[in-house]
């Protein structure tokens, strides 16, 4: 349904309704802002590249291929744009643990109980930054973007059992974190 | 020992599910619509019809030329000037020695040679 919805909304894009752009925006926003956060683990850096991976999009639009879903399309825009920023941050040697350290770095010594959905967020996400960034990406594609093992391998170009080893010890070490931090609340999240 | 089930996990990453800030779509909006007009639409010509236009003209030339040579064949005559000996000479020299100079040109930026010592 919404594969057939994206493809009208694009038709009407194409045809010079840019307003109806802001749908797939909508539709997106959430999905591309979290894949593109788990790659570069900054939310300023994550925002502005995931507008720029939009407009790339809309820029481009008319070049999408009816035969595949936009959703793997646009988020083959922001893996590329995200990898190449990772890349020029590197390169430029800021140090990603201690950006990671900006957003958590009070909660490991905030107490183990009564967790609100906010603070369960905040131990999940602190799970997710103990992650490599090859097991960060796999594990977001995968799980939250719903793309299978071959559109992760398509889209990232890492081998397809690579894919599932990441997968596999990505899952583990969320677990092993989640219960390091959590203990005995860990049953309670899900 | 924990189970890693793809459900649970699947459950666990929705929970950090990140949001975009406030005002996210209209600054993208925004930037779409400042450029709607020069990027949106698809380029006029695509990049197989130019193919298309360039054989096409190509071949019409070619027709052309063809046809050109065929007709007007006998009603042009080229007289060419008697070139004496000297002509001839001064004309080869010219000819060698502008392909001596493109030899060394070559050779000075050849990148082989051009390479710093180690």
């Amino acid at each position: 349904m919404t594969d057939q919805s994206d493809l009208l909304v694009i038709e009407k894009v194409l045809q010079g309704d840019t307003a109806v752009y802001a749908v797939l925006v909508e539709r997106y926003r959430n999905m591309a802002f979290t894949l593109a956060y788990h790659i570069i683990l900054n939310r300023e850096d994550a925002e502005e590249l995931v507008q720029d991976s939009f407009v790339k999009a809309f820029a481009s639009l008319w070049s999408f291929k009816r035969n595949s879903k936009f959703s793997t399309w646009l988020y083959r825009i922001i893996v590329n744009t995200t990898l190449n920023k990772q890349r020029l941050k590197k390169l430029n040697m800021v140090d990603m643990d201690a950006t990671a350290d900006e957003d958590f770095g009070s909660v490991a010594s905030e107490p183990l109980f009564n967790f609100t959905r906010d603070e369960q967020r905040k131990y999940i996400r602190l799970a997710i930054q103990s992650l490599g960034e090859n097991e960060r990406l796999c594990i977001t594609l995968y799980y939250l973007n719903e793309l299978s093992v071959e559109e992760v391998n398509q889209l990232t170009g890492i081998s397809i059992s690579n894919i599932k080893v990441l997968l596999h010890r990505g899952r583990k070490k969320i677990y092993s974190e989640l219960k390091a931090l959590l203990k005995d609340e860990m049953k309670n999240l899900i | 020992m924990i189970m890693y089930s793809d459900d649970k996990i699947k459950k666990l990453l929705q929970v950090a599910m990140e949001e975009t800030p406030p005002g996210f779509t209209s600054n993208v909006m925004n930037r779409v619509e400042a450029m709607k007009y020069s990027a949106a639409s698809q380029p006029l010509v695509s990049k197989k019809v130019k193919v298309a236009f360039l054989v096409t003209f190509l071949l019409l030339v070619t027709i052309i030329v063809v046809i050109a040579a065929l007709t007007m064949k006998d009603s042009i005559t080229i007289t060419l000037p008697k070139l004496s000996g000297r002509d001839f000479y001064s004309f080869s020299l010219s000819i060698v020695g502008f392909w001596i100079l493109v030899g060394l040109n070559r050779l000075l930026t050849n990148p082989f040679t051009n390479q710093p010592s180690m």
